[in-house]
């Protein structure tokens, strides 16, 4: 047992330190990666646009109805001159069938596209988190209830079951939301537990458990912040995927009602019908889901390679 | 063997059991009826008597134990939206141009994927493995509707080489597969190369260049075997997901296939479609679990069945 001796001499001491230094190097690794780089900069600039595409944040004080700050015009301010136009200095990205500047629909898209996304992980996470710990520390019938309940779960079509919770529950923002949250906890829940039953059974653990530690503790000052790293992870790798769940269920009329704008209920609304002819009703937004995609699966990747111990520097 | 592929068909059909109840569940919550939105106008005896016909009337436990006594016969019911079709028949016409698809992007996915990822692995960190990392990075995550758009935007309305849909010869079959098979291509580019890499760097090919053996003896006699063993797993359970269809797909390239019926036997509330293709969906997705766990048992006799 020469390992567990060194394990014993290693881990009481420095172990506060030894976690501060993964994260640490974690950004390190993470910022030397030129594609996390770019992605984050994508990422950002989405970010910045869905943000500040009205002056939401100050309207309120003064007492009016926000106002376009990076698009152009509110993204149900019909023109009736520029139907269908194409790209122009006036109208960067055209305009839609309706005479609506595809610009400032773009824009406002992006507060819709990201928030969902952002938010339905977080929800995921907020079932899945607690469910995959409660299974993967208590084990036995608990586990087997949970996890014959995920398998059921996992054997639904993700669309399908989202496509039935949107027609239960009618296309709105929060009902995308919702759906998408119960679809997504799966794989959360799963990671959770796998990390859950490896760690539990780790000496530090039982260490812990020997000097007393409540359960607790153990669970959320000693488990937890190992497990935590591919959970991360998969989170930032699970944006992407509700941007492009989102875009689906809106493709197919269940999603955001218009005339909000959804990227992907531009697609499937205006878009397809009339790509023959006007063709930036289908590119820009087609355009917008790849690259919001690109972007946050750059950033998960480099997430994942730099929060991995075991990728050896410089491979 | 035969005990335990027997086992697992047991807990599939525990497991379809189970799927076919909640979905039952779950489609006759969802508010309206098949007739709610009808175009024609019914009178309410009508409407009864149609709904009586279908055994609508009926409360949803009922309907559920018929429609169950019903499969057992291997009858799945009448569609809604197709009242002269069974859903088995309606199944049987348009999964063909579905499963035809489906198997044509399986071969290019594999076709292009599978050496992509070796020559990355065996040229790595050089220019090609860049530009195939990079290919793999946006096939990876751009949706599939995303490239139909842009390959007929390109192609076909810009270019003019290809009809923009439609499914009668060759010449159609091109930009569908290519914007279906993109993301296959990219996953499975991905994982050939870290299974690759890692084979690599295994002792017994150290051995084998000590040897002297040439590099091409290395590679497919101790690399490969070693390295798309473990790939069965990772391929296995893409098959289901591409031979079943894509709505998107379907839709934006006007293919008549089994694809665009999750969406309107859902809109219609055809509860039989509904029900039919759910539990197509499980069975084939049970039996590709099952036939490639029992596959790398024959492929890697370090695994045994427990």
């Amino acid at each position: 047992m020469a390992t567990a001796e060194l394990d014993v001499a290693n881990r009481p001491l420095p172990r506060t330190l030894r976690r501060r230094s993964l994260y640490r190097d974690a950004v390190r690794r993470f910022f030397r990666n030129r594609l996390s780089i770019v992605g984050l900069i994508i990422v950002s600039v989405l970010l910045f646009a869905a943000i500040f595409a009205d002056d939401w944040f100050v309207a309120p004080f003064l007492g009016r109805a926000p106002q376009p700050l990076i698009a152009h015009y509110g993204y149900d301010e019909a023109f009736v001159g520029p139907t269908g136009a194409f790209p122009s200095a006036d109208f960067w990205m055209g305009a839609d069938l309706n005479g609506r500047d595809e610009w400032s629909r773009i824009v406002y898209g992006a507060r819709i596209s990201l928030s969902i996304a952002i938010l339905s992980q977080f929800f995921a996470l907020l079932i899945g988190l607690p469910m995959g710990a409660l299974a993967g520390w208590r084990g036995g019938k608990v586990d087997y209830v949970i996890m014959r309940f995920v398998d059921i779960m996992s054997a639904l079509p993700v669309l399908l079951l989202a496509f039935l919770i949107m027609l239960r529950m009618g296309a709105s923002y929060w009902n995308v939301l919702l759906a998408l949250s119960l679809t997504t906890w799966i794989e959360i829940c799963r990671l959770t537990r796998g990390q859950f039953l490896t760690l539990r059974e780790k000496e530090f653990v039982e260490a812990s458990r020997a000097v007393g530690s409540r359960t607790p503790r153990i669970v959320f000052a000693q488990i937890l912040p190992n497990a935590l790293a591919p959970i991360i992870v998969s989170v930032t790798l699970g944006i992407p995927r509700a941007i492009f769940a989102e875009a689906a269920l809106s493709f197919l009329g269940v999603g955001i009602n218009p005339p909000t704008p959804s990227w992907g209920q531009m697609i499937g609304r205006e878009g397809i019908a009339n790509m023959t002819y006007f063709w930036h009703l289908a590119f820009f937004p087609a355009i917008m889901i790849a690259l919001t995609m690109l972007g946050f699966t750059l950033v998960g990747d480099g997430l994942r390679d730099a929060l991995d111990p075991k990728m050896v520097e410089g491979k | 063997m035969i005990r335990y592929i027997l086992t697992r068909l047991l807990g599939l059909l525990f497991v379809l059991l189970v799927l076919s109840m909640i979905t039952f569940w779950l489609m006759h919550g969802v508010p309206g009826g098949p007739w709610a939105y009808g175009q024609q106008l019914m009178s309410d005896q009508q409407l009864e008597a149609l709904k009586a016909r279908y055994g609508l009337d009926k409360p949803v436990w009922q309907q559920y134990l018929i429609w169950l006594g019903g499969v057992v016969q291997l009858d799945f019911g009448m569609s809604f939206q197709h009242p002269d079709e069974s859903v088995a028949g309606l199944i049987g016409r348009t999964w063909p141009v579905t499963l035809h698809l489906g198997l044509l992007t399986i071969l290019v996915a594999f076709g292009v994927g599978v050496p992509l990822g070796i020559i990355s692995a065996v040229k790595q960190n050089t220019w090609v493995d860049y530009l195939a990392t990079l290919l793999s990075i946006f096939g990876f995550v751009t949706p599939h509707f995303v490239w139909g758009i842009l390959f007929i935007l390109t192609f076909a309305l810009y270019l003019k080489w290809l009809p923009t849909g439609g499914w009668e010869g060759p010449q159609y079959w091109v930009l569908p597969v290519l914007a279906y098979a993109f993301a296959p291509i990219a996953m499975i580019a991905r994982y050939t190369r870290a299974s690759v890499v890692e084979a690599l760097r295994a002792d017994h090919v150290r051995t084998a260049r000590a040897k002297g053996l040439s590099e091409r003896s290395i590679m497919s006699r101790h690399v490969l075997r070693n390295a798309l063993i473990p790939m069965v797993t990772v391929f296995g359970p893409l098959i289901p997901d591409l031979i079943t269809g894509s709505i998107f797909i379907e839709a934006i390239f006007r293919i008549p296939g089994l694809g665009g019926y999750w969406v309107t036997s859902t809109f219609d509330r055809d509860y039989p479609m509904i029900i039919g293709l759910v539990m197509l969906w499980a069975v084939l997705i049970a039996l590709t679990y099952l036939i490639t766990d029992v596959l790398y048992v024959f492929l890697d006799p370090r695994v045994r069945i427990r």
